[in-house]
Order: structure tokens, then C-alpha cells, then sequence
């Protein structure tokens, strides 16, 4: 089975693909790992500018 | 001339809310069997006397209802805004039967809480309620984040055409795939993955921190119901704060912002388009604004000195931030804790992200990140013509999905809900104002409750006013549906009484 398919042409079947569920899930995941890590840069950076 | 509804329209209206109603009332056998495994035979019952009333009331229409009448694009918003006004009546059944309400207004509050995926409450005694009914309010809340019609639409409704307009009156528009019916249902593919995924770490985390396997596994179950559908109900009064874990926070907040995604990104990215994920206006906008919520609460913190160190600051800062912005409605701190520590400028940096919320068509509410970053675009848009030559023709790009242009009727549209939402914000406010809450107070509860969110300070509780709990009930539904089918049900109203 391809790795990338048409967004149209889909069927449910098609996601039978179990390395595309977990290719899509660690991207993901790792765009929320980005956000935290943005979140601990702003945790460290504001306090050091207002004091 | 306005024209009066038609006897056969009431029908069409009649069979497909009792449709839904049906659904309901089958999705009462799961926690009426949670209560029978547990012995729980008072909650089972309770359950028993909900499922007869909907099967009933589904019946009825079935028998008195039927019609070869197609549904009409009216029709279709009307039982979307509807169903969910009989949904709550009867899925509160169980609830008020509990005798762990005050009234029966207290229960269609929590329920309409739980279908709305707000999570604010009005249950007492939250630690001693059964399991059956713990079970119900996280599954209720797990189905309204899917949206109830889309549990219709999956199981009881054939053919798609008349499908479609109920599903767009639930304020969701996006076709995942060319049929709706099929849309519907690879968004519960989706969720039942990260079901699976997101319970089984929990449960993981669970045991290790103490609970017995079937407590840790129900905790993890009812958590990532909570998460997923960014609705904030947890098992226990303390939230998630009841866990003192930061690998379970990490876990739960993660499922939280994963779960306020637009489920066409979820489906682009599980079907190879990776890239969506740093091009989609929505995650950009989200990104953004999130930034600036936290600056915002993160100074408050600061300029109050609440917490001594960076993992401190950071630990509880982003936790509320995330699920404020992603309008789940856990927490890690006491509801008071924000008046009485945080202060009056972190609680407007949650405000702020309470108010955008997350993505459209996914499990969030709020104004949305995809309106915010139209508007922004709009703006940059109006700024170019000012500043560029008479004759020139400015052109602003978006991206969701696939990539579009931006026009006119897209931005007053858009302008059009932010307006509305602003506008349900404010009247929550000034009615909580009215019966003597602080300002920064009663906006805060407001906002979480039109935005689908559930933080509260304190407002919130079963000794409000009456009046507020009600404004409470219609800001979330309001919220919820996106106002356009609320707008169609008040239309249909006002020709019944003075149409011709």
C-alpha cells in the first residue's frame, strides 16, 4: 500500500495502514512537545525580564 | 410574508430529534452495565428509567413522525439547535435520580456541561458518586465532543443528503471524505485510536502511582474522555491536581491539545500529508496565540512572585494555559487559587485563551484559531490596499487543507461569530456582574462558559442564582452549536407564532 494517498480518493479501508496511524500520532505528538517547549522558553525568559 | 411551519414539517423535525434521542438512550446501556458489574443496583436502575423514557419518546416519534418528506436546510438546523435542548432534558434523568443534584436545573446543567464538553459542574459530592454515573458523565462528554449527531448520523440515520444539513447545523462543516456518513465515522476512527493510545498510557501511569488495575483503568478511561473531548469532567473534585503526577499532567494535557485539533488535519497527516501540520492557518494561529496567553499569564505569575522556580511556573502556567486555550477545562490548581494567588492579570491571560479556544470541526469551543487567523489576515489585507497603489489588487493566501483565497463574504462571515461570541461572552459577565461578582470573576466563568471550556474561579457552584445557571445552559449550548442553527430554531419560533 502506498505511503501517501489522494485525500479524495480514500475509503476507510485505506487506513488499515497501521504505519500511517503511528507516523500520524508521533507528528502530532511532537508538535505538542514543541508548544511545551515553547512554554518552558517563557517560563525561563519572563520572570528574568520583569525582576 | 413569513410562512407558519406545516404539519409536515414538525414531522421531519419530530423523527429525526427522536432519532437522536434514541441514541441517547442506547448510549445509557454502557454505564447501566458499568453499574451492574459493580453492584451499583440504585444507579442501575436510574439508568434503566433513562433508557425506557428515550426509547419511548423514540418510539413515539417513529410512530407519529413518519414521513416520505425530505429534510430541508431549515429543518436540518432546527433539529441540530433541538436535540440537543431534548437530549439534555432526558440524559439528565439519570443524573437527577442520583439525588447528588440540588434540582432538576442542576442536572440538565451538567449535562448539558457534558455534551457541550464545557466541564463546568454542579454535582455534590463528586468524590462518592457511583461508578455507572461517573461513567455516564465522561461518556456523555466524549459522544458531545464527537457531536451527537455525528453518533447519529454513524449508527441510525441512512441515506446522506439530508444527514449533511444536520451536521453542518451542529457547527461542523468539514467532509473528511466525499460522504458524510463516512466522515462521521472516520472521526470516530480517529478518536478511538487515540482512545486506545491515550487510556492505555494513562492506565500505565495510573498503577504506578498506587491504583489498583481496574481503578487505574477506569481513571485513564474516564481521563482521556475528558481530554480527547476537551471537556474538563475528571473522577474525583480535585481534577486532575488529585494525581499529583507530572507524567500523567503531560500526558492529559497532551491528549487535550491533540484532541482540540480540526479532525480534517488528523485526517491529512494519518494519510501522509505531514507538512499540513506547519502550514494550516489553524495550528499557526493557535501556536501564536497560545504564545501570548502564556506571556500574558506568565508576567501575572512573575509580577506576583506565586511560584519560586522555572519548573513551577512552567508546570502549572502551561497546564492551565493549554487547557483554558484548548477549552478542556482541567486543572491542576483549586478554583479559588486563581482569585486569591494568581492574580487579576494571569486570570485575563486565561481568559484570552479561553475566548479564542482551538480548532474548528474538531472537540473545542470558543471562537476559534482558524476565525482569529482569517482575521488577522484580513487585517494585513486592508493594511497592503491602504499602503499600495490605487489600481493594484491585493491578494491574502490561506491555508487549511488546501490552500485558498480570501474574500469578502469568508470575512464578514467570520466577523459575523466573533461578533456573537463577544456578545455571549458579555451578557454572561454583566448578568454575573448583576448579582455581585467581581468583574474579572464573572467574565472569567462567562467566557468558560461560552467557550466550552469549564476552568472556573469560583463563580460556578450549586449556590448561584438560578437566572445564571440558566444564561450558564444557553451560553454553552449557544457556544456549542455556533448560533447559526441556534438562530433557525428562534426563526422557526417566530413563524409559528406569526406566520401565515
Amino acid at each position: 500500500m502506498p505511503a501517501k494517498f489522494r485525500l479524495n480518493h480514500l475509503n476507510l479501508k485505506d487506513l488499515r495502514n497501521y504505519r500511517l496511524y503511528f507516523s500520524g500520532i508521533l507528528v502530532e505528538v511532537l508538535a505538542v512537545l514543541l508548544l511545551m517547549g515553547i512554554g518552558y522558553l517563557i517560563a525561563w525568559v519572563v520572570p528574568r525580564l520583569i525582576r | 410574508m413569513i410562512v407558519r411551519p406545516r404539519l409536515t414539517d414538525f414531522k421531519v423535525i419530530g423523527l429525526y430529534c427522536g432519532k437522536i434521542i434514541i441514541g441517547v438512550g442506547l448510549l445509557m446501556i454502557v454505564p447501566l452495565i458499568v453499574s451492574l458489574a459493580f453492584g451499583e443496583w440504585n444507579a442501575a436502575i436510574d439508568f434503566l428509567v433513562g433508557i425506557a423514557v428515550c426509547l419511548v419518546i423514540g418510539l413515539f416519534t417513529e410512530v407519529f413522525c413518519q414521513t416520505t418528506r425530505d429534510l430541508t436546510w431549515a429543518h436540518g438546523l432546527v433539529v441540530a439547535s433541538f436535540s440537543w435542548i431534548l437530549a439534555t432534558a432526558v440524559g439528565a434523568i439519570p443524573h437527577w435520580l442520583s439525588g447528588h443534584f440540588g434540582s432538576y436545573i442542576d442536572a440538565m446543567f451538567d449535562i448539558m456541561s457534558g455534551y457541550t464538553t464545557t466541564g463546568l459542574f454542579l454535582l455534590q459530592d463528586l468524590d462518592h458518586v457511583s461508578n455507572g454515573l461517573n461513567m455516564w458523565r465522561h461518556l456523555l462528554t466524549y459522544a458531545g465532543g464527537q457531536g451527537i449527531i455525528v453518533i447519529a448520523l454513524t449508527f441510525l440515520i441512512r441515506g446522506t443528503a439530508g444527514a449533511y444539513k444536520i451536521y453542518v447545523g451542529e457547527g461542523k462543516d468539514e467532509r473528511l471524505l466525499p460522504n458524510v456518513i463516512q466522515t462521521a465515522r472516520a472521526i470516530w476512527l480517529i478518536s478511538l485510536t487515540y482512545l486506545v493510545v491515550g487510556s492505555a498510557a494513562l492506565w500505565a501511569v495510573g498503577m504506578n502511582l498506587g491504583q489498583s488495575p481496574v481503578r487505574a483503568f477506569f481513571h485513564a478511561i474516564w481521563v482521556f474522555m475528558g481530554a480527547w473531548s476537551t471537556g474538563g469532567f475528571a473522577p474525583q473534585s480535585y481534577n486532575i491536581l488529585y494525581y499529583h503526577s507530572l507524567i500523567y499532567e503531560i500526558i492529559a494535557i497532551a491528549i487535550c491539545i491533540i484532541g482540540s485539533f480540526n479532525f480534517a488535519l488528523h485526517w491529512a497527516i494519518w494519510t501522509g500529508k505531514k507538512s499540513e501540520i506547519r502550514k494550516n492557518i489553524e495550528i499557526i494561529s493557535f501556536f501564536i496565540t497560545m504564545t501570548v496567553a502564556m506571556l500574558i499569564t506568565t508576567a501575572g505569575l512573575t509580577k506576583l512572585g506565586v511560584y519560586p522556580d522555572v519548573v513551577s511556573v512552567f508546570r502549572k502556567m502551561f497546564f492551565q494555559v493549554a487547557s483554558g486555550h484548548t477549552t478542556t477545562g482541567f486543572s491542576t490548581v483549586y478554583s479559588r487559587t486563581f482569585v486569591v494567588q494568581w492574580g487579576a492579570l494571569a486570570m485575563l491571560g486565561i481568559t484570552l485563551a479561553m475566548a479564542i479556544g482551538a480548532s474548528a470541526c474538531s472537540t473545542a469551543g470558543g471562537i476559534k484559531g482558524i476565525r482569529v487567523g482569517l482575521i488577522f489576515k484580513a487585517m494585513s489585507q486592508a493594511i497592503r490596499r491602504l499602503i499600495s497603489p490605487e489600481s493594484s489588487y491585493v491578494v491574502k493566501k490561506w491555508h487549511h487543507i488546501t490552500t485558498r483565497i480570501l474574500d469578502e463574504p469568508a470575512t464578514y462571515s467570520v466577523m459575523m461569530i466573533v461578533i456573537f461570541y463577544i456578545m455571549t461572552y458579555a451578557v454572561g459577565a454583566i448578568v454575573g456582574v448583576f448579582y455581585g461578582y467581581e468583574p474579572v470573576q464573572a467574565l472569567f466563568d462567562s467566557v468558560s462558559a461560552g467557550s466550552n471550556t469549564g476552568l472556573s474561579c469560583g463563580v460556578t457552584s450549586p449556590a448561584m442564582p438560578v437566572l445564571m445557571k440558566i444564561v450558564y445552559i444557553i451560553e454553552m449550548w449557544a457556544g456549542r452549536l455556533e448560533f447559526m442553527s441556534l438562530f433557525a430554531l428562534g426563526g422557526y419560533i417566530i413563524a409559528l407564532l406569526r406566520g401565515r
